[in-house]
């Protein structure tokens, strides 16, 4: 390194500073910069071309204590308890596969692991419980779960 | 202690990973400014040292930066729109829509892109003007100009590839005339009846179509062209031309310049040295390059180091481009129509503004005016540095004074001779109106476009035999053909309507 | 110098920040949809009675919303600005925050039929100008339809008559009553003089006519919507279509022309259904539609009156198979006065204005207008002269059908319309009374379906001898015995019908098809040339290569040696 240095012609000293250098330096790069900015933005579109993320299930009153319906296309279960409804989502927190609804338990195919009649991990390498969904009423009286919003393990929606 | 040592290493990190590298010291040197640019690739497309004449700002106008920097802006800006793009005939239209819609920034990254798109053409054709102008394809560099020509080319096979791909009725229908035009050798084939054996304008056809008609296989030929192909092309043939540039000893320059041209161009002191015409020492690689051996110890003649100011020439280029297409693309949004429907024919369809030239030819044959003129045109282009081999001075505008009085006479003599063709053309229509059954034989051989070509040629051959001079007649003949195809351009852009028919206004055009 | 370089840098830059933070100003601070959203969130806050709506309400996100209806190709961005299109309780806002009227989103799902399958506008768009697409100097396809005319969209899906469309159901009506047909065709019913509607509701300004400009005012009248405005002039005004039109003004009255309208802009190539109206008048007399034949030679004394009758009356009328549209005119010339019979064919309107006792008769009987065809007095004497001796033509067909027409015939069936035929057909999918699937007695060479029963006729090129009234006809009331007990109680619907003909018109086309292969033998033979040819070329080259070569292997002489030594 030292012998690098040694070759090296030593460096005028810079005495001057003009202002215009300085500043078309800077206006250059933030303005190509700004344009990186933007660009890295671009491949993020505002808006998914995919399904929604809401769907509706019907009212209330189709859903009497005790029953379970599987809605296939968006892999969720609605369960109705007498306490209320509640929407388990059915992707494995491991690694997404779509778990196998049974009785009173889960199972995914994928890499083995069972979750228990409210989705908490019994076996297996999943780290999470299986997502619960949010169920809403919409004002005309139907019944919406929105897959993109989780709720707490456990939580059910009652309505009238 | 080597594990002090390796702390020490890793506090030293950032020294030593910029010392690797940049491996110079700052630029202020002759030596390490000429470091910069050596031992950096991409910089080094360029020399140490650079002719001041170079940076003569009347000189080149930047012509050809201009022309490259529009080139990198349509490579990041398509490479970005590529993201979103399908090429389907069932999903491009709308892909282009989302792009407009709900594409962050995607409606103006898509109006940059076609913005530089035309940019690029522009300078592209001004660029060649240039170097014709200045004389700048002779000696060692004819074939450069013949690389140029080939970049042409593809400049406007990329923008017309490009401008299938929205796949809206302005695309289909000026697509559709564009592949007719390639197929028109048949109107020649169909004149001596071997169409049938030697299909060579359908063969073309076909083959730029992948089908009979414009279709699916269309598109994913134009975008394979447009995305992949030509882009590759255009790269590589652009690095050889700018090699050889270099490897020419830089740009063309006269052999004697005055200082009074070189007024308010940086001077370097030391470079005041003039060449000795018999050097005790030289560097023997030099010989590989062209010109004078250069003395050892002295600075070469009139140059300076080209880092940094060449560089802050060419970046303010660059930079001059972008704020161009930035403004063009926030004010005009890039066309987008209908969805493109094979039943319903734009009217007027028009080609690209660029091909809008051929196309006033083409309305009048199909095989002159696409194939025949084009074809002579890109030749004679092409053979002007083999023809017009007479020595001279080389890199000033038009020459001297009579250059000038030569370019200036023959911009009048095209004008008045394009426009008075057109307007005997629209005034008493051509031998098809006149004589019905004529055949196509002669509307091929006599027509508004071929006219216009012996008028030029003939001019040409005036300036050859009044001056004796053959590049001013290869002036000629340029000045004929650039002012013709500007007027043309202009002509059927602005004055042809529905049907092909003159209007002065686009106001005037018919209701339907 | 340098500074030159370095003032261009500073100018270039400032211009491209101030215009890069400008685009980005009006992409995500500028657009209308956050400002209807901000609002609707205050009213939600507003109405909010309990914790849990506010919640709700405080919730609320304000972003991008959309409507992905991957089956109809679409994305619906309406609901970015129309938030509250299902909120019942925003009945009192104000466009674009107020909820949807009537009933209408309980029958249909918003996720299942999106916005613009009814409305029409650009879906994907997320600026009111560019959604509702009303600008004509844009280019934008399908501007969104107001009240009367939102009408034409409904039978894109419903193939029976809704009371809710009275306008449309008037203007079908209208399209008859009128003898609109007499001239234009809808997928191939109808008359072939004036242009095909069939796909008239797609055509536009933009398509038909290339400015917008001078049209401020008629573009005004329907919202800048250049798709009903052309309509609208095309109704009202003939005499501005593009080409030498035939058509007449017809004095309408806005009812009708509103009527009008709205039926032919609900024919589209998005359109299921196809019910001109035509069939309940076919389906008493079963025959088949003569379409003007022109590889047919026509010899005769009658010819010409022949060629006459089939440009311009043949659609309503015919000579001795029966009442149609029109009445059947075998002996019309004995039973009406010469005078009489010349007027009436060259001016029927004339007489109906006049009140002549027997128009207004046939006018009651047939209810519809008969139309001026611009005939000349030549053209009615031929006529009259072929009414007259019907027999005195013999017409010649030429064997070869014109594959070409049939084939633009075809294109006007969607592929859709036929894998439904093909299902039907094999009873993959059941017709909706229950009858029988076809597959059971009838036979058809196609590759889609396997063979049938051959209990009855074999069908494959029902289609071109029957045609497609003719099949239809049949399809819908059974002339046959066994079919007609197979399907007494079981008649087929509109929408099966015309499915199980658009699977029967393609298998026929297809054999059709196959029958004339001559050229692509010809091409063969071209073929065989071109390759024999080259063979020979090849071994001429082959030669060239060998001419200086010896004829025996290089080391022969070695070899030969060697042998003869052995030999020693």
């Amino acid at each position: 390194m030292s012998e690098e240095e040694h070759c090296k012609i030593k460096p005028e000293e810079v005495t001057r500073r003009d202002f215009l250098k300085t500043a078309t330096m800077w206006t250059a790069a933030s303005s190509l910069g700004l344009a990186l900015l933007g660009s890295l933005k671009f491949p993020k579109p505002a808006l998914f071309p995919d399904i929604p993320k809401t769907f509706k299930i019907g009212k209330a009153s189709d859903f009497p204590v005790g029953t379970e319906k599987v809605f296939k296309e968006k892999s969720v279960v609605v369960q109705s308890h007498r306490d209320g409804l509640c929407a388990i989502s059915l992707i494995c927190t491991h690694l997404g596969c779509i778990v196998k609804a049974e009785r009173k338990k889960f199972d995914c195919p994928c890499h083995g692991t069972k979750f228990d009649d409210e989705g908490r991990v019994v076996y297996g390498p999943a780290p999470k419980p299986l997502e619960w969904l949010k169920i809403s009423q919409l004002p005309d009286g139907k019944l919406e779960v929105n897959i993109a919003k989780s709720v707490p393990l456990g939580t059910k929606f009652l309505f009238s | 202690m080597s594990l002090t040592e390796f702390f020490k290493n890793i506090l030293r990190l950032p020294k030593t990973l910029k010392e690797s590298i940049i491996r110079h010291g700052k630029p202020t040197s002759d030596r390490t400014k000429s470091e910069v640019v050596m031992s950096n690739i991409f910089l080094h497309i360029h020399s140490t040292r650079i002719q001041r004449y170079t940076l003569k700002k009347t000189f080149t106008m930047g012509l050809g930066v201009m022309a490259a920097a529009s080139f990198f802006i349509l490579i990041v800006t398509g490479i970005l729109l590529m993201i979103y793009y399908k090429p389907s005939v069932d999903l491009a239209y709308d892909s282009i829509k989302d792009i407009q819609f709900i594409v962050p920034g995607g409606r103006f990254v898509r109006n940059m892109h076609r913005w530089a798109t035309n940019v690029m053409i522009v300078t592209v054709f001004l660029h060649m003007a240039r170097v014709f102008y200045t004389a700048a394809y002779k000696r060692t560099r004819s074939f450069n100009w013949l690389i140029g020509m080939a970049l042409f080319c593809i400049t406007l096979a990329l923008s017309f590839t490009g401008y299938l791909l929205p796949w809206d009725q302005l695309a289909y229908w000026a697509v559709t005339i564009c592949a007719n035009i390639a197929g028109s050798a048949r109107e020649l084939t169909d004149l001596l009846g071997i169409t049938r054996y030697f299909d060579v304008g359908g063969l073309i056809k076909t083959i730029i179509l992948g089908s009979e008609e414009i279709g699916q296989d269309a598109l994913i030929r134009f975008y394979w062209l447009h995305c992949a192909v030509l882009p590759l092309l255009m790269i590589v043939i652009l690095s050889v031309h700018v090699w050889r540039v270099r490897k020419d000893g830089g740009l063309a320059r006269p052999d004697e310049i005055k200082p009074e041209e070189l007024a308010g161009i940086e001077v370097d002191e030391k470079a005041e040295e003039v060449f000795n015409n018999a050097p005790q020492k030289t560097y023997g690689l030099m010989c590989l390059v062209k010109g004078k051996t250069p003395l050892v110890n002295k600075g070469p003649e009139d140059t300076i180091p080209s880092w940094p100011i060449l560089f802050i020439a060419e970046f303010s280029i660059f930079m001059f481009i972008l704020a161009i297409c930035c403004v063009l693309a926030y004010f005009i949004d890039a066309p987008l129509r209908e969805l493109a429907n094979a039943a319903v024919p734009e009217n007027p369809a028009k080609a690209p503004w660029y091909f809008l030239g051929l196309q006033e030819l083409v309305s009048y044959s199909a095989l002159m005016g696409g194939v025949g003129i084009p074809t002579i045109a890109l030749l004679g282009l092409a053979l002007i540095p083999y023809l017009d081999r007479e020595e001279q001075s080389v890199g000033r505008w038009f020459d001297n004074p009579t250059g000038i009085k030569v370019t200036i006479n023959s911009v009048l003599y095209s004008s008045i001779v394009t426009i008075g063709v057109l307007a005997f053309t629209v005034k008493f229509g051509w031998l098809r109106n006149w004589f019905p059954d004529i055949s196509q034989l002669a509307i091929i051989l006599i027509n508004p476009g071929t006219v216009l070509v012996a008028f030029f040629v003939l001019w040409s051959m005036i300036c050859m035999v009044k001056y004796d001079s053959t590049r001013l007649s290869a002036i000629a003949l340029f000045t004929c053909f650039l002012i013709s195809f500007a007027i043309l351009t202009y002509f059927a852009t602005y004055h042809r309507g529905p049907n092909w028919d003159f209007f002065w206004l686009k106001s005037q055009w018919p209701i339907h | 110098m340098d500074k030159f370089f370095r003032k261009i840098i500073l100018a270039s830059s400032l211009v491209i920040i101030l215009f890069l933070l400008l685009a980005a100003w009006r992409e995500n601070l500028s657009m209308d949809w956050q400002k209807y959203q901000q609002k609707y969130k205050q009213e939600l806050f507003h109405l909010a009675q309990n914790d849990q709506e506010k919640q709700t309400a405080e919730e609320y996100e304000i972003k991008l919303r959309q409507i992905v209806l991957p089956k109809l190709g679409r994305s619906d961005r309406c609901v970015t600005c129309h938030v509250a299109i299902e909120d019942i309780r925003m009945d009192h806002m104000e466009q674009p925050l107020k909820s949807h009227p009537g009933d209408y989103l309980d029958k249909h799902d918003l996720n299942e039929t999106g916005c613009t399958v009814c409305h029409d506008g650009q879906g994907r768009a997320i600026t009111v100008d560019a959604a509702h697409a009303r600008d004509p100097h844009e280019y934008w396809e399908k501007p969104l339809l107001d009240k009367p005319f939102i009408e034409s969209n409904c039978v894109r899906c419903h193939a029976n008559t809704l009371t809710q469309t009275p306008n449309y159901n008037y203007g079908k009506a209208l399209f008859k009553k009128k003898g609109c047909f007499a001239c234009h065709s809808i997928r191939g019913l109808g008359g072939a003089k004036g242009p095909d509607l069939s796909d008239i509701g797609d055509a536009s300004f933009h398509v038909k006519m290339p400015t917008a400009e001078n049209r401020e005012g008629l573009l005004n009248r329907f919202n800048g919507n250049v798709n009903l405005a052309y309509l609208h002039e095309a109704i009202v005004d003939p005499a501005a279509q593009p080409k030498e039109t035939l058509m007449q003004k017809v004095d309408f009255s806005d009812d009708e022309v509103a009527g009008l309208t709205v039926y032919l802009k609900s024919l589209s190539s998005q359109r299921r259904v196809m019910d001109i109206g035509v069939s309940e008048v076919q389906s008493s007399t079963p025959l088949t539609f003569p379409t003007k034949s022109k590889a047919s030679e026509v010899t005769g004394a009658s010819s010409k009156g022949y060629a006459v009758f089939n440009d311009n009356c043949i659609s309503c009328h015919t000579v001795g198979d029966g009442d149609r549209v029109g009445p059947d005119l075998k002996g019309i010339v004995g039973r009406r006065k010469m005078k009489w019979l010349r007027e009436f064919i060259q001016y029927p309107s004339k007489l109906i204005n006049a009140k002549d006792p027997i128009a207004m008769d046939l006018l009651k009987k047939y209810d519809v207008v008969m139309t001026d065809m611009g005939l000349t007095d030549e053209d009615v004497d031929e006529v009259i002269k072929y009414l007259k001796n019907p027999e005195a033509v013999t017409v010649v067909s030429k064997v070869k059908t014109d594959t070409k027409d049939q084939e633009a015939l075809t294109q006007g069936v969607s592929p859709e319309q036929v894998s439904k035929g093909i299902a039907l057909y094999q009873g993959k999918q059941r017709f909706v009374n229950g009858g029988p699937s076809c597959l059971a007695c009838h036979n058809v060479k196609s590759p889609d379906v396997f063979s049938g029963g051959l209990l009855a006729k074999d069908l494959t090129t029902s289609f071109s001898r029957l045609g497609g009234m003719g099949l239809g006809a049949i399809l819908k009331n059974p002339p046959f015995p066994v079919m007609k007990k197979a399907y007494k109680d079981k008649p087929l619907t509109e929408d099966e019908v015309s499915a199980v003909l658009a699977f029967l018109e393609k298998v026929s086309l297809e054999n059709q098809k196959e029958g004339g292969k001559e050229s692509s033998i010809e091409f063969g033979l071209i073929l065989l040339v071109i390759g024999l040819s080259g063979l020979f070329g090849l071994f001429l080259l082959y030669f060239l290569f060998w001419i200086n070569k010896k004829n025996k292997s290089v080391n022969s002489k070695v070899y030969d040696r060697q042998l003869k030594s052995e030999d020693d």
